[in-house]
């Protein structure tokens, strides 16, 4: 679910000049998002020795001294050799980055506290083929590698943590790479416009789902899920015989007695309210325990509907509705 | 499009991969053998120049961790490492006194490498571990800076690397052969910048810090005494002592006295350095005509350590080269100011009827007439006899001389050991004797005849090499001849080898070299065969070029490199002008390499495109918003039926290599370009 809003708002009034503000920022500084696909290119690919990259330039000072006072004419050339190696490992890690283009894909909503699995497409037209990227997703402690042979498109997902409900942005990334001698960091920045719906987290436990209210309206209004194969099943020895699905049967040609499948025996229909929970309830809890009653009440095959101060959705059931009120809970303001 | 997940968890899974052993091997284990294959491979050409115990030693400690590896146990604790550690530092300093200076650090090096072995623990760890290694090859070359040795530490700077390398995959299994080929690269990529660094870095003429005077060289060759045998086991020795270029030409091969340390004390044994009695010996001093012809030669002297320069009989100025000074020394040696460690070249100018030490006193002269006493009554008899039938000093050499031409005496490397009473029992019992029994007699014999005598000390003779280009003078040509003082002539030289045995002198030491080594079976057929010989010349030759070029490359030949570019060769700041403007080239070449926009690499793309761009001229362009179906839907009507019938195939085969993940085969690639290139409109 990819939203194109800016998550963050404009930088306040800069305090100083902005030319002058730029002057002073690094230019890997934050930037904000960036729309469309991400090119890395020279301007954009980040380069710095690494400690063993300088712990190495440490050693071969010390072998230049060597060489020099013993006048090693090998020790001369082995240290320049390395040197250069060294050096030319630079271009090769900053090769390693150079030239991807990293598009943002989408994610499944997952509850706050999860790991979104968020997919991207990278791709690498010019090649080479490159080796241990690691992208570094903020507050992940381990660092997704990628190895990204020479083609059009690849499909990767990362996972990205969440922590409360509603839109998301994606975090600045970090895309880096030590490769091939670990001698070299180079690294870029990748700051898409997208969102991740983070929908709320269930309460663990808390009180069981309301009762249905068994009208004789709201019967009437069940007519609509006969017509769903998926509310249908065998007629049961507990079965109220109120609820065998005639029309169901007479469609189907069954041989058995089919229901409509309801909870309780009760076939009514469940309102969840914002306002039928206790008075004095902090309201992230309330989304909390609507969260885990829209949840229980879709995996009992329930009627639910939803009613939020802002929003009401009418009683239904299946993967859309309930998709659809997960949303309304997680992106209900308080 | 390719799917791949990359969750966190599923990092923790292992690679595995069915080892020579049949075991399981995990991707960790085989990094660290490759490791430890590397770092064996890295410790090796120091191996030489270690004392026995020190190699023992880590290979020891390697076989431990060797051990680790394959048992899969534990590394070592804390408690043992230090005892271990404290055992290395007692161990080097029980074998040089002390932990500084260059072998004991070279000792430590190593042992402290193989404990390091033992606590890999981080990525660190192994950062420390292959900076020792690479800080150790350099260290080698101490030892060696043979082209073998070059050779060797490359192959294992290329390990250490491949290493480097190896570890930066993590979890990725790449073939070995790729990253061989990468490291390839790396290095090729390398090596103009380190050409251009190697050539214009500038050269110091001297060490950045004072080097101790008595550090062992390791190296065998002419010493500072002579005592009987000691010339006789280099005869064994080939390596090389001297090159000799001959500017003019070359002189006969019997007249190649390459003059080294000359010795004047005796004490029955031994000779040394004369210890002069008078205050101030006279000046050397060399008398020669303005017409005679002079030899002009270039030498190139391989390190021995040691302050004399070798230099063709007699001198008649000083031996000049750069960075050397030469000094007289009142014996008619040449000597350096410091301690030869590297190779230096310089020019001499020789004439061989120089007359020398014509200005010896009655009083400088006492020096060269000092005999121990007690230890050679029968010489002292002989001589008394010899003196009561002619004083003429020139008629006594000369008799000395007839003795041992008609005398029964005979010329062996291997002589009987004399353990006392030598110059006695060799003239009067054994009769067999090397160079140096003769030299030793003969100036024994000379003092108790009364006639000022010395043994001088050096090479003789050379082999010429098959280029013409030079003379090469081995440690196998050291030789030990006299020289004795006489009136209105000064030193002249007598060589009573010559006399016992005329071939050394006119032929080298080639032959009895050749005897040598034939008895003591070391090279039991090939040593006289001819294309050992060539073999061995060309290896010299190549060793030669290699001295040359890589091994002398030094303030000279920088400047004379610097000097063909036109600039001022032994200015630095013009060496680092020309170095910053090599770096500034290679620079914008790798920019221009790197930062060329390139077209699509991507051959299904780019066939398409040609495919598309073909039907463009013929009038049906591709829209941009057009997907390929879409597009062949559009233009199919338009085209023959045999050529729709191609371009639905063509379409068909570009969504498959675009959008099914299974079809990526090259050949599947290939069937499509050909497919394009086939596809024609009429």
């Amino acid at each position: 679910m990819t939203a194109a809003q800016p998550p963050f708002g404009r930088d306040p009034e800069p305090a100083e000049s902005p030319s002058l503000r730029r002057w002073i920022r690094p230019p890997w500084a934050e930037r904000g998002p960036q729309h469309g696909d991400r090119r890395l290119d020279r301007s954009s690919v980040y380069i710095l020795p690494t400690r063993a990259g300088l712990m190495m330039s440490a050693v071969l000072a010390t072998m230049l001294i060597t060489a020099v006072n013993y006048a090693l004419a090998l020790g001369y050339a082995l240290t320049f050799l390395l040197a250069s190696t060294w050096l030319v490992s630079m271009v090769h890690t900053w090769r390693n980055l150079a030239g991807l283009v990293l598009r943002p894909g989408r994610a499944e909503p997952v509850h706050a506290g999860d790991f979104a699995e968020y997919g991207i497409v990278v791709r690498n037209p010019r090649g080479p083929e490159r080796f241990a990227l690691d992208l570094m997703v903020p507050g992940s402690l381990t660092p997704a590698r990628l190895d990204i042979p020479v083609g059009p498109e690849h499909l990767l997902t990362i996972a990205i943590p969440t922590h409360t409900r509603g839109w998301q942005p994606l975090p600045r990334m970090r895309l880096q790479s030590r490769w091939p001698l670990g001698f070299w960091r180079a690294w870029a920045y990748w700051h898409p416009v997208a969102s991740i719906l983070v929908l709320p987290q269930p309460e663990p436990r808390g009180a069981p789902l309301p009762p249905a209210s068994a009208s004789a309206e709201s019967l009437q209004g069940r007519t609509s899920g006969d017509e769903d194969p998926a509310a249908i099943r065998p007629w049961r020895s507990s079965d109220s015989p109120r609820r065998l699905a005639w029309k169901a049967m007479a469609r189907l040609g069954s041989e058995g007695l089919l229901v409509t499948e309801f909870e309780g025996g009760q076939g009514g229909q469940l309102w969840l309210e914002w306002s039928g929970l206790p008075a004095g309830m902090d309201p992230e809890a309330r989304i909390s325990r609507l969260t885990r009653w829209v949840i229980e009440a879709e995996a009992a095959g329930l009627q639910y509907g939803l009613r939020l101060p802002q929003t009401e959705l009418p009683p239904d059931r299946g993967a859309a509705h309930r998709a659809a009120c997960l949303r309304e809970l997680a992106l209900a303001r308080t | 499009m390719k799917l791949r997940l990359l969750n966190p968890s599923r990092l923790l899974a292992l690679t595995v991969l069915t080892g020579r052993l049949g075991a399981e091997w995990e991707r960790e284990r085989r990094d660290t053998l490759l490791l430890l294959a590397v770092i064996l491979l890295s410790v090796l050409p120091s191996v030489g120049s270690l004392p026995l115990w020190c190699t023992a030693g880590f290979l020891m400690l390697f076989a431990w961790r060797l051990g680790l590896v394959f048992s899969g146990r534990a590394l070592p604790g804390l408690g043992l490492r230090l005892v271990a550690g404290v055992a290395c530092v007692a161990g080097v300093l029980a074998q040089y006194d002390t932990l500084l200076g260059r072998e004991p650090g070279v000792a430590l090096l190593v042992l402290f490498l193989g404990l390091k072995l033992m606590e890999i623990r981080a990525r660190r760890d192994l950062m420390v571990l292959i900076s020792l290694c690479f800080f150790l090859l350099l260290t080698s070359f101490f030892g060696s800076q043979s082209p073998l040795s070059a050779a060797l530490t490359l192959i294992a700077t290329g390990g250490l690397l491949l290493a480097l390398l190896t570890l930066q995959y993590g979890r990725r299994e790449v073939p070995m052969a790729r990253r061989i080929q990468l490291i390839g690269i790396l290095l090729l990529q390398a090596l103009p910048l380190a050409l251009a660094l190697f050539m214009l870095f500038p050269r110091l003429s001297g060490p950045l810090w004072g080097l101790n005077a008595n550090e062992p060289t390791g190296r065998t060759g002419m010493s500072s005494t002579m005592q009987p045998g000691q010339i006789a086991n280099l005869l064994r020795n080939d390596e090389v002592a001297l090159r000799v270029q001959f500017l003019t030409g070359a002189p006969p091969m019997a007249q190649m006295y390459w003059r080294g340390p000359t010795l004047g004390h005796y004490d029955g044994k031994t000779w040394t350095p004369v210890r002069h009695q008078t205050a101030a010996p006279p000046r050397a001093e060399t008398t020669v005509d303005r017409d005679t012809a002079r030899i002009r030669y270039q030498l190139t002297l391989e390190p021995h350590g040691e302050l004399w320069l070798f230099a063709l009989e007699h001198a008649v100025s000083v031996p000049e080269g750069t960075d050397l000074t030469a000094r007289p020394s009142p014996t008619h040696d040449w000597l350096a100011g410091q301690p030869i460690r590297q190779r230096v070249r310089y020019q001499g100018v020789a004439s061989p009827v120089a007359r020398i030490g014509l200005n010896e006193t009655p009083l400088s002269l006492q020096d060269w007439l000092q005999l121990p006493p007690g230890h050679h009554q029968r010489t002292l008899e002989l001589a008394a006899r010899w003196q009561r039938e002619t004083p003429d000093p020139e008629a006594l050499v000369e008799r000395a001389l007839q003795m041992f031409r008609t005398g029964g005496f005979r010329y062996t490397p291997t002589p009987p050991v004399l353990p006392d009473r030598m110059v006695d029992r060799f003239l009067f019992e054994t009769r067999a004797g090397f160079c140096e029994h003769y030299a030793s007699a003969f100036v024994v014999l000379m003092r108790a005849l009364d006639i000022p005598a010395r043994v001088v000390t050096g090479y003789l003779g050379a082999e010429p090499h098959p280029s013409g280009d030079y003379w090469i003078v081995r440690q196998a040509d050291a030789h030990a001849w006299a020289e004795v003082w006489l009136a209105r002539q000064g030193w002249v030289r007598v060589d009573p080898t010559s006399v016992v045995a005329p071939d050394r002198i006119e032929q080298g030491s080639r032959p009895l070299r050749e005897a040598v080594i034939r008895s003591a079976a070391l090279l039991p057929v090939f040593s006289d065969h001819p294309l050992w010989r060539q073999w061995r010349l060309s290896i010299d030759a190549m060793t030669n070029q290699w001295n040359q070029w890589v091994l002398n490359y030094d303030r000279r030949r920088q400047g004379a490199l610097m000097s063909w570019f036109g600039l001022d060769g032994a200015d630095p700041k013009s060496l680092i002008g020309a170095l910053a403007v090599v770096l500034m080239i290679g620079i914008g070449a790798v920019a221009l390499i790197t930062l060329r926009p390139r077209s699509a690499h991507d051959p299904v793309q780019a066939a398409w495109d040609r495919f598309c761009s073909r039907l463009a001229a013929a009038g049906l362009p591709r829209q941009r918003d057009e997907t390929a179906l879409r597009y062949l839907q559009r233009i199919e009507r338009l085209l023959a039926p045999q050529e729709s019938a191609a371009a639905a195939h063509i379409v068909q085969d570009y969504c498959r290599l675009r959008y099914d993940p299974q079809a990526h085969a090259p050949e599947e690639v290939r069937r499509f370009t050909r497919r394009i290139d086939a596809f024609k409109l009429h």
